[in-house]
């Protein structure tokens, strides 16, 4: 186990960490050094505020469709189509931001819940121990003994039929799928840190100190997750990207009228992806969606000294 | 050992059957029946004739042990094409495995088995190069690489390598279709998209491990007497940094299998996992997911069963009782 104090350079001062906000600001100056990852960090945050603003930069509507059928990216009877057209004149430009828009905000909304349930499930299984720790542990087992991507296939098939069609039960039903088959690993992470940080002498004094249960895990135990969670999360973003995107080039996920990444590349055949080159761009901006989260992941694990446990 | 060895068998047979359970369980919430007279273009004569053969309106649990009991009779469960004519779901799953060489089952098997091969073959060479010549150019090289890499997944790289084969290399379809001998051709092709993206995971275990084993005192003994670098290496360090690597086994087989469905999918290889996909496209097909998942679910348990088995043997510090 090595001690906080060994990782710190010469140069800034050792104090003790007395809350977490210091040692974020911590991570946030040794992040400024860390070149690949900060040019990760950028990355990311431009790809979140383009496809956010996809409305807005784009001349067209996703789903407007013109007389431009199938053209290079360049102007066509006085418009502009950066990312050139589809079969239907639509403009990809605008339906390539609009569908990471979809796949960005269903996988941010997917992790967000994946870790609620691995911090409730996990903490609850490391902390409570005995029964509810066996039960669980044997739930874990038995999700990670089906593969994955296989279950997801099904639960999505199953969920889609039930969906009204609308956009938010859509919407819903991919990222509840998402979450639900995902987070078992990562509970046992937590449990596992759980069961760690249960013998520190910290929280013995808590609770020789008359703490309830809640209290100290509240107070004690979750605030020491911080970092460890700040990594999952970010390196289980890639990977619920994904798994979106192959359910939706599957046609088992986001379906017409919405669009995502994978339902972009899903509407093109490999003669014609050959033909229209341009049809390709989902597959770049996925891979830099992909490579700068796991990037910024890897430099934030070894920012947050994590690198023995996630 | 023999004991160990039991408990887990017991466990696989266990964590089978509740798998079994709940993917039969699916079923139930199953939103196309298995005799839709809309989907399979099956007449309401024709549909009862069905159900009334394979019991389909008995209770669930009756309908559950009947697909065990099939199960265990090679069947799983029946197959309806369009218009009524029905298979086993085994033999549309599994393909012709008894006779002939339409067999899904195995051309599963030694795809995997030729991506494992292959993942670790090329990964732990490039891991044990980039230890042992730490801080070098070429090496930091590998490193970048392999980072560039485990963006990768095999999803993107099969429909890149796919547009690349079509529209730069005189329009190869990389999609063998039914057809056998381009797929067993073509194989290493398949084998190297799905493993592409773990190669840079075991690589980086592998740097790791055999990193911690150099530095240890009994490594600087062996220097001290005067050992060559080759021998300190090959002999005394990589015996003991495999151990990690291959409790890594069972975290990789499931990467393993994602891999192999998403590009069976895209390049519609003839393999169990097509069918598998195809059950869903082609009107969802209730008994072949149930009997996909249970056999994907047996695959990977075997795989993380015989991982422990190799690592017992691997290890003998590791001691279960």
């Amino acid at each position: 186990m090595t001690s906080p104090i060994e990782g710190y350079s010469e140069t800034e001062p050792v104090t003790a960490l007395k809350s977490s906000q210091r040692k974020g600001s911590l991570v946030w100056r040794r992040l400024k050094r860390n070149g690949l990852g900060l040019a990760a960090l950028t990355a990311i945050l431009l790809l979140v505020l383009t496809t956010g603003l996809a409305d807005w930069l784009s001349p067209h509507r996703y789903d407007a469709q013109s007389a431009c059928l199938s053209q290079p990216p360049g102007y066509c009877q006085g418009q502009l189509f950066l990312f050139g057209t589809d079969q239907l004149g639509q403009d990809l430009f605008a339906r390539t931001l609009k569908g990471g828009q979809t796949t960005l905000f269903i996988a941010f909304s997917a992790v967000l819940i994946n870790l609620l349930l691995a911090i409730l499930l996990g903490s609850l299984s490391g902390y409570l121990a005995g029964m509810v720790d066996f039960i669980l542990q044997r739930i874990v087992e038995i999700l990670m003994a089906i593969p994955r991507l296989a279950l997801l296939m099904a639960v999505a098939y199953i969920i889609e039929s039930y969906t009204k069609g609308d956009y938010w039960s859509v919407y819903l039903g991919i990222v509840g799928v998402l979450a639900l088959v995902n987070w078992a690993p990562q509970a046992r992470i937590v449990r596992g840190r759980v069961l760690a940080l249960r013998e520190e002498e910290y929280i013995m004094a808590a609770r020789a100190g008359g703490a309830g249960d809640l209290h100290i895990m509240l107070k004690h135990i979750l605030p020491n997750l911080t970092g460890l969670l700040i990594v999952m999360a970010t390196l289980a973003l890639p990977d619920i990207i994904i798994l979106e995107s192959i359910l939706s080039f599957l046609g088992l996920g986001v379906q017409e009228p919405w669009i995502s990444w994978g339902l972009l590349l899903q509407q093109e055949t490999i003669p014609n992806l050959a033909q229209f080159w341009w049809y390709l761009s989902p597959v770049f901006l996925l891979f830099l969606t992909i490579t700068a989260l796991s990037f910024l992941g890897d430099a934030l694990r070894d920012l947050f000294d994590l690198k023995a446990q996630a | 050992m023999i004991r160990y060895v039991s408990q887990r068998l017991i466990f696989l047979v266990v964590t089978l059957l509740i798998v079994s359970f709940l993917a039969f369980a699916l079923l139930s919430v199953w939103p196309v029946k298995v005799t839709d007279q809309l989907e399979r273009n099956l007449t309401l004569q024709q549909a009862q004739l069905i159900e009334e053969k394979y019991g389909l309106h008995q209770p669930f649990w009756v309908q559950y042990a009947r697909w065990l009991r099939s199960c265990a009779a090679l069947q799983c469960g029946v197959y309806i094409f369009i218009a009524g004519a029905t298979e086993p779901v085994a033999k549309h799953l599994f393909g012709e495995c008894l006779f002939g060489l339409r067999c899904y089952a195995s051309s599963t098997l030694i795809l995997l088995m030729v991506t494992f091969l292959l993942t670790w073959v090329l990964a732990v060479p490039l891991g044990i190069y980039s230890a042992t010549h730490q801080g070098l150019r070429r090496e930091r090289a590998i490193a970048f690489l392999g980072y560039l890499w485990l963006g990768l997944p095999s999803f993107l790289l099969a429909i890149f390598v796919s547009w690349f084969a079509y529209s730069k290399l005189n329009n190869i379809t990389l999609a063998p279709g039914g057809h056998y001998v381009k797929f067993i051709h073509l194989m290493i092709v398949y084998a190297l998209i799905i493993g592409m993206a773990n190669v840079a995971v075991i690589m980086r275990h592998t740097r790791g491990s055999l990193l911690d084993i150099l530095g240890s005192d009994y490594i600087q003994a062996a220097r001290a007497k005067g050992l060559s670098e080759l021998r300190i290496v090959y002999k005394h360090a990589f015996k003991n940094a495999l151990n990690p690597l291959i409790s890594l086994f069972g975290s990789y087989l499931p990467l393993l299998f994602e891999g192999t469905l998403i590009t069976a999918s895209i390049f519609n290889l003839p393999i169990v996992e097509r069918q598998y996909w195809q059950a869903f496209s082609g009107g969802g097909q209730p008994y072949m997911v149930a009997t996909g998942l249970l056999f994907f679910s047996l695959l990977l348990l075997t795989g993380n069963f015989l991982a422990d088995l190799l690592l017992l043997w691997s290890n003998p510090r590791i001691r279960y009782d």
